[in-house]
């Protein structure tokens, strides 16, 4: 072999072990999680507030902090924005508004799919959770919600329906199986595991280590033993083995008390056999009520770190979400909806002093969409809905940019469809539905929530999801990643990456 | 470094091959590319899913009783009209009253009584909305707040005249 020869041999093995070098790192799994700024990436945090957009965190802040403070969410350095849309199913088609249950196996698994599905694609094929491939690469895991723990946000994490509603504790055609054009029920699937109710994959799955919520009712005694057998300490009781379905009175919901005693490897503690109690509601009951037990979202928070902090030497994957943001946008009720923003923004604090002390943690707190068309108007206007008419559309000092249709006067308020505002003057008509006014930070001390001198005017659209982006904030290694739009799929490779060192190919 | 005209495309194109392979795989890339498969899924597969517990052979009520089987959810609707009604149709009201969010399923099960307390047959009514139903466009009332009438339905023929009737709720879902 001549000297030039050997040169080009040696020059191309040295470059090819470069590029081979590439390529291990990249496609295999790495001793320790990803990077970011130079710092090793051992936990993932990631909260998201269910239907929060970004003019519910706009309020928040202003409610609690004043026009010139900030959330917690707020301080984090790393802000972006995040598209929520659904498909249509068995199609790539877009739907623009998303529900819970397809926003939140986007980002689980990486995966566009249809309203209502659980941890499958479009096509009804399972995919694999970030949970389940944290949990299998030796990573410690929780779920943590103010929801039913089977309600589709927590549930896209650690199971696999076709149907959010197949949440248990029992199998039903109705809340298990879709619907074919004709009415008529789909065919079962091969694998049943896509049919078989939430409560009853989470309690024999292993899928997460710390499982805090609500959702008791899901579940039952056979549930417990399950998860007894896997070593999860259960805090309260899943009921009466002796009998043939659980009742209120044959259950008992755990509370902060036993959460506060836990010291398991791996816990559940369901805290309501429904969804968690409203914080506005909880604050206004008296002290013996037995909701008055039930831990805040940034409780549980806390105490879901400490459970998993340490447990694993590979480090832990955590999801929080403030569930009830999105539900008490649907009934337009702004008091109780901004409660539940600041309670969820109590537990992302929970979670950054968290991650400023550990150096290792990247959090990231979102949302899965718009809940309601949340709109902070000015003092003293009204809404299009309230008025005789929409806004005048010509134009007299330039006819040119007249348009379809036509309106030359704008509509008054219409004292039939808004008779006051709905937290203060109003509250007693059915029909009301806006504004609701808040006080502020910002106010004289004198001014009252629900009165037309309070500066913050809130209104809502509809009672519904909308389709507008929401807002991503991030903190820690490799948080900048997410200072981007992005859609949710994306954010499921980014925390893959964080996790793993690498990107989520098979 | 200076490359010779013999050795610098091997180099060039062998750094290539590494940016395009580290490029493809670094932690970060989006995850919702077709070819980005993951890993096969990890999770206990099952067999059969959980089947709600069949009615009791006999029950002996009163003539024209429709009685509410406690039940995991009995404690958060409030049931009121119940009656047995012509066709073996069970009919009344319920309205859900423990949970503030909107309900998205529903299914209301009836087991048929004779006046000597055998079962007859059962029978059910369902309720569903957001992508629980694909009927689009056909209107249903909410069944929060205000509630919503049920008729429950004999599924086949029953084998006798019902003369009493157990209503239980196998499924609730809200928002």
């Amino acid at each position: 072999m001549t000297h030039k020869a050997m040169k080009v041999l040696a020059v191309f093995a040295a470059a090819s072990a470069v590029a081979a070098g590439s390529a291990v790192t990249a496609n295999s799994a790495p001793q320790h999680g990803g990077h970011g700024g130079g710092r090793e990436i051992r936990n993932v945090i990631y909260l998201l507030g269910d239907g929060m957009g970004r003019t519910h965190v706009t309020a928040g802040r202003e409610r609690y902090y004043g026009a010139q403070g900030k959330l917690n969410m707020e301080r984090l350095p790393y802000t972006g924005a995040v598209a929520t849309y659904a498909v249509e199913k068995g199609s790539d088609q877009p739907a623009l508004v998303t529900d819970s249950a397809s926003s939140a196996t986007a980002w689980a698994s990486g995966v566009k799919t249809y309203n209502a599905a659980i941890g499958v694609d479009s096509y009804e094929k399972k995919r694999a959770t970030l949970m389940e491939q944290a949990k299998a690469a030796g990573f410690a895991t929780g779920n943590v919600s103010t929801a039913e723990i089977t309600d589709a946000t927590p549930a896209a994490q650690f199971s696999h329906a076709l149907l959010r509603g197949c949440q248990g504790p029992t199998y039903s055609d109705a809340a298990c199986l879709p619907k074919n054009a004709d009415g008529s029920y789909e065919k079962a699937p091969a694998d049943k595991t896509l049919i078989t109710p939430i409560a009853e994959q989470i309690a024999r799955n292993g899928t997460a280590d710390v499982i805090l919520g609500g959702g008791l009712a899901r579940f039952e005694p056979d549930d417990q033993q399950a998860l007894q057998k896997q070593g999860y300490q259960v805090l309260g009781s899943f009921g009466d083995p002796k009998l043939p379905a659980q009742t209120a009175g044959s259950q008992k919901v755990a509370t902060k008390a036993d959460l506060d005693k836990a010291r398991g490897k791996k816990v559940v503690g369901l805290f309501n056999r429904g969804n968690l109690t409203v914080e506005q509601a909880k604050a206004s009951l008296p002290a013996g009520a037995p909701q008055k037990q039930e831990p805040t979202l940034a409780e549980m928070a806390k105490k879901s770190i400490d459970l998993l902090d340490g447990r694993s030497k590979k480090g832990f994957f955590l999801q929080v979400e403030g569930a009830q943001i999105d539900k008490r946008s649907h009934a337009n009720d702004a008091a109780q909806t901004l409660a539940e923003v600041k309670a969820f923004d109590d537990a992302v604090k929970a979670a950054t002093d968290f991650a400023k002390r550990d150096g290792h943690t990247l959090v990231v707190v979102t949302a899965d969409h718009e809940c309601a068309g949340f709109n902070i108007i000015e003092k003293g206007t009204y809404t299009n809905a309230e008025s005789v008419a929409p806004p005048a559309n010509t134009d007299a000092g330039n006819p040119a940019n007249n348009s379809l249709p036509s309106r030359a006067t704008s509509g008054a308020k219409d004292p039939a469809r808004s008779s006051g505002i709905v937290n203060g003057a109003g509250a007693g008509d059915a029909k009301n539905f806006g504004p609701a006014t808040f006080r502020t930070p910002d106010d004289p001390k004198s001014v009252k929530d629900g009165s037309p001198e309070a500066s913050l005017w809130l209104t809502y659209l509809s009672g519904n999801h909308t389709g507008a982006d929401v807002p991503i904030f991030a903190y820690g290694p490799g948080a900048d990643r997410f200072a981007a739009s992005q859609l949710n799929t994306d954010l499921y490779g980014k925390m893959y990456g964080s996790l793993f060192g690498r990107s989520p190919r098979g | 470094m200076r490359l010779s005209r013999i050795t610098a495309p091997a180099v060039l194109a062998a750094l290539a091959l590494a940016l395009v392979t580290a490029c493809g795989g670094g932690p970060g890339s989006g995850g919702d590319r077709a070819e980005d498969a993951p890993s096969p899924v990890p999770s206990v597969s099952f067999a059969a899913p959980k089947q709600a517990a069949a009615p009791a052979a006999y029950r002996k009520l009163a003539k024209g009783e429709v009685h509410l089987e406690q039940g995991p959810f009995t404690d958060r609707v409030k049931v009121t009209g119940g009656a047995l009604a012509a066709a073996s149709t069970v009919t009344g009201h319920l309205a859900a009253t423990s949970d503030v969010s909107e309900l998205i399923a529903l299914e209301l099960s009836a087991a048929y009584y004779d006046a000597d307390g055998k079962l007859l047959g059962t029978g059910s009514f369902r309720y569903a909305e957001e992508g629980h139903d694909d009927h689009k466009g056909a209107h249903t009332p909410a069944a929060e707040g205000p509630g919503i009438d049920f008729k429950v339905q004999p599924e086949a023929p029953l084998s006798g005249t019902p003369a009493s009737a157990v209503l239980s709720i196998p499924v609730l879902v809200n928002e």
